[in-house]
């Protein structure tokens, strides 16, 4: 628990967000307490995979398709919470060979959460419609990320922290 | 008469243990930046299901606001159930991983004092985060804290409530559960005189416990009486202590002024009624501010219509 006057420069989870803060003197210590990409990450994730979704959802009618779109939304809250299940299913054998040293599951999930996504980002990434560029967005987010990721590793100690 | 449901049922009912568990898990499962768009989720779907709890929102907020249209208050029924989420998630987030969390404070010379007392009752309320606070002070302040909760509907999720609580606070809170038996007050009592804290939740009356009559936004309400008979007892003081959520992984602790209950007569509820006039003030300052956090889930002010 952190006083209000402690301090209190931002910190981040995401590689790209703290490679520009330990650049600009700041910590680049991993940190889930950051507002803003709780928010937007969640927001980010959810709209790659609706659209994702969304192309199989088959157009016959315009009026059926606007109410197909919005069932599509609570389907795929529950498409999620199905595959973080199944992610967990696959993790817990290599939690059990020892590979996990944590005792939580959320960084590796991250990893099968990012991966996942950009499988579905890459399917967009194809399509001739608008939602490529959010396609493409997402895996230019990622391949920028994983740069600030390795820039992290060569950093000192110092201001790394954590890469 | 109806059937009560089987046991394996009853952990999915609203209250049920079960999504304790499934909270506890989705903790340790899910990165951090899932959570905001599935909450958002979670609250439709108890927006329904819960419907008893709505319905209580909504007639609190018909008393607290009662210029508020229909269709404002059913929004406001979902930003209040939303901030339920994030609240019970944020306080398996500090179980689970004692993450870092920012807090503000309003009385701080109130809180040093609280921690400083030989002997205190915490009053406070279904609001923001009581039970991380509860856990924070602990151990903030190094002392052992005695929480007295309302019974649970289903055993199970009691007993998970409890173990949470106690692995929150790393053992420094020992939680009660406030039932009509004389052996608790008496149990409470010499906790008090032997300097202890004791928190109680002071808005709500659960089961047969005795009550009190207050009045709150012009209305009549029926609080619990034990918080003031103890503290007359034990002569100790009352701390009217609010933890609300400010923001994300933020909170805020407001300390209000101390109640005396104080012996001026030989009429001992009307020293009573002094002090449980001075708790309904404070408490409906805070709830006319944080409207949105208080999680009663019971329709206060129609208790007292049915009492």
């Amino acid at each position: 628990m952190r006083a209000p006057d402690s301090p209190s420069r931002p910190q981040f989870y995401f590689a790209l967000p703290r490679l520009f803060a330990a650049l600009s003197g700041g910590s680049a210590a991993r940190s889930e307490s950051n507002a803003v990409e709780a928010h937007v990450g969640s927001v980010v994730v959810f709209v790659v995979t609706y659209l994702f979704l969304a192309t199989f959802v088959p157009i016959h009618n315009a009026l059926l398709h606007v109410v197909a779109l919005i069932v599509l939304a609570f389907l795929t809250w529950i498409f999620w919470l199905v595959l973080v299940y199944l992610n967990s299913v696959i993790l817990w054998p290599l939690r059990r060979a020892g590979f996990l040293k944590t005792s939580s599951s959320a960084r590796p999930q991250s990893v099968m959460v990012g991966f996942e996504t950009t499988i579905f980002a890459l399917v967009l990434a194809q399509h001739t419609d608008a939602t490529r560029f959010v396609g493409k967005l997402w895996i230019a987010a990622v391949c920028v990320n994983m740069l600030a990721a390795i820039a992290l590793s060569f950093m000192p100690a110092k201001g790394r922290i954590e890469a | 008469m109806t059937e009560p449901a089987p046991s394996w049922l009853r952990r999915f009912a609203v209250r049920g243990v079960f999504w304790r568990q499934y909270l506890d898990w989705a903790i340790v499962n899910l990165p951090f930046y899932m959570h905001f768009v599935l909450l958002s989720f979670w609250t439709f779907f108890f927006f329904f299901f819960a419907a008893p709890a709505r319905r209580a929102i909504l007639a609190n907020l018909r008393v607290i606001l009662p210029r508020s249209s229909y269709w404002a208050n059913q929004l406001r029924a979902f930003r209040t159930l939303y901030n339920f989420a994030w609240t019970i998630t944020e306080s398996a987030v500090y179980k689970w991983t004692k993450a870092d969390f920012q807090y503000e404070l309003v009385g701080s010379a109130l809180l040093d004092e609280l921690a400083a007392a030989n002997g205190a009752i915490v009053l406070t309320a279904h609001m923001g985060s009581y039970d991380l606070g509860a856990a924070l002070f602990a151990q903030k302040f190094n002392r052992h804290i005695r929480m007295v909760r309302a019974p649970e509907p289903d055993r199970q999720t009691e007993r998970h409530l409890s173990a949470s609580l106690q692995q929150a606070g790393s053992g420094a809170v020992k939680v009660d559960y406030n039932t009509a038996g004389a052996l608790l007050s008496f149990d409470l009592l010499n906790a008090l005189r032997q300097g202890e804290i004791v928190s109680i939740q002071g808005d709500r009356v659960p089961g047969d416990v005795a009550q009190v009559e207050g009045r709150m936004f012009g209305h009549k309400v029926l609080i619990p009486g034990g918080p003031f008979n103890l503290a007359l007892a034990a002569q100790v003081a009352i701390y009217p202590l609010f933890i609300v959520r400010n923001g994300y992984k933020r909170y805020g602790i407001i300390v209000l002024d101390p109640i005396r209950v104080v012996r001026t007569g030989p009429d001992r509820s009307a020293d009573i009624a002094a002090a449980v006039a001075q708790w309904c003030a404070a408490l409906e300052t805070v709830i006319a501010r944080h409207w949105d956090q208080w999680f009663a889930f019971a329709p206060i002010f129609d208790a007292h219509a049915r009492a």
